[in-house]
């Protein structure tokens, strides 16, 4: 199993560095939607970094969820994903194994980017520490619970916001504690409650999504 | 104070709670019974010639 | 207790054509039941029921808005329970009930958000607090929404189906967060109105009046779901 999700990952990531357009393109929409809100409030230093937790969350998601739909997308358009639901292999572990990867190129790859953005809010080094780590333990959820809504929605027409529509509403409790999490003119008892719930949603996710989305794969690829 | 407004004034938020209520759920009353007319079964009793193929349609 | 029902012959009622028609005689008898259950639970809201000491009388309010509330809620779980039923037993008509109740659901957590957005305005001086159980109820509308459009940008209908269940069983931990947010967070939305064990802190008459009118919108869900969910029969079925 272990060298199955090896395989997975490493055909993943190769993958994904043949077709490194879209996934930078995401990466790209999540530095320049960034920069968009500095230029719309206005230059106000206090004001940027009050908002900024919040706001580099938000796009976070938002760039994540474009970088759902190539989960799955590709595999089923060629018929590689009819091959992973007919091999005998454990389609559990295959699912995890794509979910990470898919991680390591969309929302790991958000967190690096993150201190440098953080720079344009002009926060201080405690609050860049708490953004990262929380969107460190956070945009992995992202990933699982988005995989859950990719499986559901491919092929579907529409689907990039449809798939948005259906995964958003279930994100926004991470939205809410990542973003809490990350504020840095609270307490640090609050930071902590909050990165506690950030780290059970992890936990929960792991444990439930790569099941609903096994479950939904199916569904869809019938 | 008058019915409408009440005491404090704010009646008013009471009426239009009340009516947006019922005329909503009127709507929706009238908006299911009305659907999917062109499936309803047995309407007729003497079903109309067809025009079309029925191999693809519904007569 | 499945071979009783199939001795009483209630099994045959999972298949579409007879449940046509036991749902078409079902239909008036909740009608009417919420019409003698809305009389007199408008009599007892607009005018058996003390003023508040405290709000006067545009508390009324909460004769519709908690109910609504309730009912978007249930109405959720039940249309989970309908669609995991679905999926396990792989029914066509448990998917059917839970497409049917989806429209229902959105209509009364509207109206939940829209009579409580009402009655927060005198109360609270906003329209809109992002408190934990404001919030959570707006997903609920968007999650009801996000079922509707996932079961009508999918074809195929079985697809369609099985993909809104799997959505619908993602989204029913919503409901005990909707439900026990109030004792969670600390939040401006007042506490539960009724809770099991600690005695009930309101007027009787309050009591009744929110009872009768939940029992009003239950029969009404239930009549409004069974005509909708022949209108599908009719469309699936040929």
């Amino acid at each position: 199993m272990l060298r199955l999700t090896a395989r997975i990952v490493h055909r993943e990531l190769a993958l994904t560095w043949r077709r490194r357009t879209s996934a930078l393109g995401c990466l790209l929409f999540f530095v320049i939607a960034a920069s968009l809100f500095p230029l719309a409030v206005g230059a106000d230093p206090a004001l940027l970094r009050a908002i900024a937790p919040g706001v580099l969350w938000v796009t976070a998601l938002f760039a994540a969820m474009l970088s759902l739909t190539r989960l799955f997308g590709p595999d089923f358009a060629d018929g590689a994903l009819d091959q992973m639901l007919l091999s005998p292999q454990s389609l559990l572990a295959m699912v995890m194994a794509k979910i990470g990867a898919h991680w390591l190129t969309s929302g790991f790859a958000l967190v690096l980017l993150a201190p440098f953005l953080a720079l344009q809010y002009g926060l201080s080094f405690d609050a860049v520490c708490r953004l990262t780590l929380a969107l460190l333990i956070g945009t992995p959820v992202l990933s699982l619970i988005g995989s859950v809504g990719a499986a559901l929605t491919l092929g579907v027409r529409g689907g990039g916001m449809l798939l948005a529509v259906l995964v958003l509403p279930l994100e926004t409790p991470v939205l809410i504690f990542g973003a809490n999490a990350a504020d840095a003119s609270r307490t640090d008892g609050w930071s902590a409650a909050n990165f506690s719930l950030l780290g059970a949603g992890l936990l929960a996710a792991l444990a439930l999504c790569p099941v609903a989305t096994t479950a939904a794969l199916r569904i869809s690829a019938e | 104070m008058n019915l409408l407004n009440g005491a404090n004034g704010d009646l008013w938020y009471l009426w239009v709670a009340f009516d947006i209520t019922f005329v909503v759920l009127a709507v929706e009353i009238a908006i299911t019974v009305n659907a999917g007319r062109k499936y309803r079964r047995r309407e007729r009793l003497i079903q109309p010639r067809t025009r079309t193929s029925t191999l693809t349609e519904r007569p | 207790m499945i071979s009783t029902f199939a001795q009483a012959g209630w099994l045959r009622y999972a298949s579409p054509k007879p449940f046509y028609r036991l749902a078409g005689r079902m239909i008036p008898g909740f009608a009417i039941a919420a019409i003698l259950f809305v009389m007199p639970g408008i009599q007892i809201a607009l005018f058996v029921a003390p003023t508040d000491a405290v709000q006067g009388d545009v508390y009324r309010i909460m004769f519709v808005h908690v109910p609504a509330a309730w009912m978007s809620m249930l109405l959720y779980v039940v249309m989970a329970a309908y669609a995991g039923l679905g999926l396990v037993l792989n029914a066509r008509l448990s998917a059917m009930m839970a497409r049917a109740i989806a429209p229902t659901g959105a209509l009364f957590t509207a109206l939940a958000l829209i009579t409580g957005a009402l009655w927060g305005r005198p109360a609270w001086g906003a329209w809109w607090v992002w408190d934990a159980r404001l919030t959570s109820e707006l997903i609920l509308l968007f999650l009801y929404l996000g079922f509707i459009s996932l079961h009508g940008a999918i074809d195929d209908t079985r697809r369609a189906d099985r993909a809104c269940t799997v959505l619908a069983l993602a989204g029913v931990v919503n409901i005990p967060v909707i439900y026990f947010s109030v004792q969670w967070w600390y939040t401006l939305h007042q506490g539960a109105s009724l809770s099991f064990g600690s005695g009930v802190s309101m007027d009787t008459s309050m009591l009744a009046g929110i009872l009768v009118m939940t029992l009003a919108f239950w029969c009404y869900a239930i009549a409004i779901v069974l005509v909708r969910v022949r209108r599908i029969i009719d469309e699936r079925e040929f």
